[in-house]
Parts: C-alpha cells; structure tokens; sequence
C-alpha cells in the first residue's frame, strides 16, 4: 500500500509538471492490468486492490492530462466494478458452498453502488460547470469540502473499529 | 468476537484520499468525479456497519457410526445485524472429511431468522473424531469489516472399525461359574449328556436311565455338563504399529479384536480388553450386547503412544485379569516388552493364544527397497521370539497377508488338536 500511496502521489507531480511521457502512463495502466490478471490467477485479493490502484492512477493521469471529464465518473464506476469482481472472483476461489442469495445480493449491492457513485459523479462535475468565478475563497471551499468527505470516512472507519471491539 | 477491517477498506480509502488529493492539487473535477463511486461505498460500509449478534447451536443425527457410515452434522445458526454474508466453517479432524468443499457454508441468514446448514461426514478410518468448533464469520453489508467467533460445542463422532463375523471360535479352556453356551468339564444341570452314575439319595427320578438301571439291576442316573461362561481377554499390543491408517498392523489388531469381542459376547461369555503398550488401557470383562459397544469404545481410543519405560503384567490391574480366563493376545511381535508380557502371563496359569499380525507386508508396500540383510535380522528376532513362546507350550499362530481372521482361529483349534494328540 505504500508503495502504492507513493507512486500514485508522484503521478500528479508529474501531470502538474508536464513531464509524464505516453509510453508511461500507458505503463502503469498495462502493469495495472497486468497485476490485476496475477492476482486473479493467483487468488490473491490484496494484490488485486493493488492493481486495481494502479489502473486507477492510470485513469486519474489520463484524466488530468487530456481525457474529457464527462467519462470520469463513468470509469470510476468500471474501476469499482471491476474491484469488486476481482474481489468476488477470488473469494469464489476459495472453496466453500455459497447459497444462491448471497450472490444475489452482492450483485444488486454492486449496481446499486456503481450507479448511485456514477450519479454522484456526473452531479459533482455538473456542479464544476456552474459559471462561478473561481477564486480563493472558492478553492477554499473546495479543499473545505475535500477535507470533510475524507474526515467523515476516517470518522466512520473509527466508529466501526470501535463498534467492533465492543462487539 | 474479534473485528477484522477488510483489505477493501484499506485499500478504498486510499484510493479515495489520492483521488482526492489529486483532484485538489491539479485543480480537476475530474479526478474527483473518479473515486466518487469508492467514497459512496465507504461512506455507506461504515454507517452501516454494526458487530451482528451471533449464535449457533449443532447437533449430529448419530454419535456412532460404522466405517462405511456417515453422520450428519447440522448447525442452526441466527444472526441479529446487518450482513452481508455469515459463513460457517466446520472444523474437521484428520479421518473425516465432509461433503461441502473448504467445510465452509456461505448463508444469508434474514434478520433474526434461524438458518439450517448441514455437512454430510464420512469417515476415512475408525477412531474417535472431535467435529467442531465451527467458526462463524460474517461480513458487513459492504465487506469493509469481518466479524468472526469460534460457536458450538465440539461434537464426539465415534466410528466404529468394520469387522469380519466369525462363525467359529476358540473355545476357552476353562468356563466360569455364570450360567452361558460353552460346556463345562464339571457335571451338573445341564442338556449335554456326560456319564452314567450310581443313583444317590437327592438325584430326581427323571433322570434315572432306565435301560441300564434294567440291564445292571441297580439304579442309575444320567450325568450331564454344567453350561456356563468364559472370561476372555482381549490382549492388545499397542507398542509399535506398522502401516498407514486403514492399512496398519494397529488396524488389524483392533479389527480383528472387534470381530472376537461380537463372537465372544455372542456366546454369553466375558470380555475385557487390555490395550498393551506405552499407554495401559483396560475394560473389565464384561457380558451382554451393551458390552460390545464398551468393547469396541475401549478399542477406539487404543493408539500407539511412545514409551520407552518397561512394561510388565504387573501394571494391569487383578480384576481385569480374572483368575481361569483365556487371554487371546494380537501382537505383531516388534516389541520385547509385549513378549515379556505375554510370557508372564503364561507362567502366571491363563490359557493364553496368540494370533502374530504379520508385519511384513507393511514395510514391503510401496517398492521401498530394504536391506536384505537387515530385513533377514528383523525377521530371525521375531522368530526367535515367537519360538520362545512356543517352547513354552503357548499356542502361537501367523496371520499372514490375506488370510481371514476365520481361518488363523481354525489353525489355533487344529494346533490344539495336535498338541492334545501329541500330547496323548
């Protein structure tokens, strides 16, 4: 995972300064996808994420450099999907008998996610395309707005942690 | 209970603080738009989950079972909470294994509403197997946390070792006093006619032999046998075992030891086990169908247990050797202290018959090559062995490599026959 936090914190540098040449982003995205098919053949779920991060640092390169902003949430909800596959796939690799109702429910939980997350996205970027002059005090608002979706995860996290000590 | 947090949740909220913190440093919607689905999972996961409420309670339809049997273990399990999934995951000894792949049974249990599961057991080999705990675990609606906790009280499954059914035994030397099947040498009531007798005050006029009271001119009565029963012990030798599982000379043993027991208690005589080796186990002798299942409980829990402190007669205690039994020892002869045993209890006046397992056939399975001059020692030790107790007059018989339990009991009468002919 750190390695992961790393290079995916150097590709933003990179974007920002310009330097990141075609041949590598369409590296990391092939490696991504490359481990991706390791940890499928393999079963193993923590490399799967893995990869799956990697596709995404991928995509969010893409995405600052040139790609068109109206298919971000669109590839995120792929990039959730295929998470969630690749997770599915190798839980179904480990042997047991699963009753038909859990994969039921995991598949409505999955769509009902990745287009609730699609919405949510296309809404986010709407709100970007309102004519409101930047500023200060908006970037202000933002990072604000930033800093609290990641505060509110990190509280839960904690709360659910503690629940389960509880427990 | 203990709480696990997934890899998923790790793994998401680091995609997300990235994306995040991306978007914020390049001044991009976009890259915010892109991990907006991974927020909502989180965001969602983590309100909703809660530790569920647990509980599970299982039970098996048989507690014995043959060794071409199966048992059924079914667990209830009920869950209070939101999950995703409960999985329970049956925890199975080495013999038994279970229908269901990984032993794990992924349910879905409605709140608050008891779910069945059920694992079909087949065993591989005789003994007695512990199943359980199962350990319970269940993920929330979104799997960003494992809950899991060890329920149910381990079950005792006892599987019994198929035997061969003997249609004849060894008849015991000597009877005891309890009324049984086997024909006594000491005249009294009975249906088995012994002699002819003078007539004395007392005998009952219904026994009076009429044809030789007329043809003597003096009364005379019948004579017959006394019926009773014997005490048999069962003589295990659990010092050292040859083999794999089902195909061991310890295996042998215990089979062949079940298989005397069912004929033995069939005849309404006593029998007590004597599990002889670096753990003593006994049985006192005993009589009835209820004792069979004793018996062959006594022989499941015989196993080999290293040893190397010296093991004489004196360990077993008075009342499981009744004075007159017959002991029919089952011994691969690979232990000197078996011997030493066997030789004392000779001396000590029990009629004593013992059948060798052949262990031979155990160290030539799988092409293993042997010394063969080695394997010439290891046999001409156990010769020796053997001969001293036959030079003792006890009746030692091979069982050699696909030959029936019938047929070595047939050679201990015939070797009887002989000795009695011999003897005469």
């Amino acid at each position: 995972m750190a390695l992961l936090c790393l290079g995916a914190a150097a590709v933003p540098l990179a974007v920002s300064s310009g330097r990141l040449p075609k041949e590598l982003l369409f590296g990391i995205e092939g490696a991504g996808l490359a481990a991706l098919l390791l940890a499928l053949a393999f079963a193993r779920s923590d490399w799967a994420l893995w990869a799956v991060g990697l596709v995404a640092v991928a995509e969010g390169a893409a995405f600052a450099l040139r790609a068109p902003a109206l298919l971000a949430p669109f590839m995120g909800a792929l990039l959730l999907i295929s998470a969630e596959l690749a997770l599915w796939s190798i839980e179904c690799a480990r042997p047991a008998q699963e009753a038909i109702a859990v994969g039921l429910f995991r598949a409505v939980r999955l769509s009902a996610l990745a287009l609730a997350g699609c919405g949510f996205g296309l809404l986010a970027l709407a709100g970007s395309d309102l004519a409101v002059s930047g500023g200060f005090d908006l970037t202000a608002v933002g990072v604000a707005a930033v800093v609290a979706i990641l505060g509110l995860v990190f509280w839960l996290g904690r709360g659910a942690l503690r629940a389960g000590v509880r427990g | 209970m203990s709480r696990r947090p997934t890899a998923r949740l790790a793994d998401y909220a680091a995609i997300l603080a990235l994306g995040a913190y991306a978007a914020v440093a390049l001044d991009r919607v976009a890259l915010l738009a892109l991990v907006v689905p991974f927020a909502l999972w989180l965001s969602v996961g983590l309100a909703s989950a809660t530790p569920p409420d647990l509980d599970l309670t299982c039970r098996l339809d048989q507690e014995r079972i043959g060794e071409d049997g199966m048992a059924k273990l079914v667990a209830l399990v009920s869950c209070r909470g939101p999950v995703s999934w409960v999985e329970a995951e049956l925890e199975l000894p080495d013999g038994l294994v279970s229908d269901v792949p990984g032993n794990r049974q992924r349910l879905r249990p409605q709140d608050g509403v008891i779910s069945k599961c059920g694992w079909e057991l087949r065993p591989q080999r005789w003994g007695t197997y512990r199943c359980g705990p199962i350990r319970v675990r269940a993920q929330d609606r979104f799997g960003l946390m494992t809950y899991s906790v060890g329920l149910g009280q381990p079950l005792r499954l006892r599987v019994f070792p198929a035997f061969e059914r003997l249609r004849e035994l060894v008849a015991p030397a000597r009877t005891q006093l309890y009324a049984g099947n086997r024909i006594a040498r000491r005249h009294g009531e009975g249906i088995e006619f012994a002699s002819i007798r003078d007539f004395t005050a007392g005998d009952r006029v219904r026994r009076v032999n009429w044809r030789a009271t007329a043809r003597s001119g003096i009364p005379l009565v019948n004579d017959f046998h006394l019926e009773r029963n014997a005490d048999v012990i069962l003589f295990v030798d659990s010092f050292v075992d040859l083999g794999v599982d089902q195909d061991s000379v310890l295996t042998l043993a215990v089979r062949a030891a079940a298989a005397l027991a069912e004929g033995y208690l069939g005849q309404r005589d006593r029998v007590g086990v004597v599990g002889f080796g670096g753990l003593l186990r006994w049985l006192l002798p005993g009589m009835g169908p209820r004792h069979f299942y004793r018996v062959v409980e006594a022989l499941l829990d015989t196993q080999v247990v290293t040893s190397y402190a010296w093991r004489a007669i004196d360990v077993i205690p008075r009342r499981v050797l009744p004075p007159a039994a017959t002991i029919v020892a089952l011994t691969p002869f690979l232990d000197p202290r078996s011997l030493g045993a066997l030789a004392d209890l000779h001396h000590r006046g029990f009629e004593l018959v013992v059948i060798e397992i052949s262990p031979e056939r155990f160290l030539l399975r799988g092409g293993k090559s042997l010394d063969p001059l080695a394997l010439r020692l290891w046999q001409l030790v156990r010769a020796a062995r053997r001969r001293t107790l036959q030079r003792a007059g006890v009746i030692v018989v091979e069982w050699p490599e696909g030959t029936s339990l019938e047929a070595v009991l047939g050679q201990v009468r015939e070797y009887r026959r002989f000795a009695r002919r011999s003897a005469a």
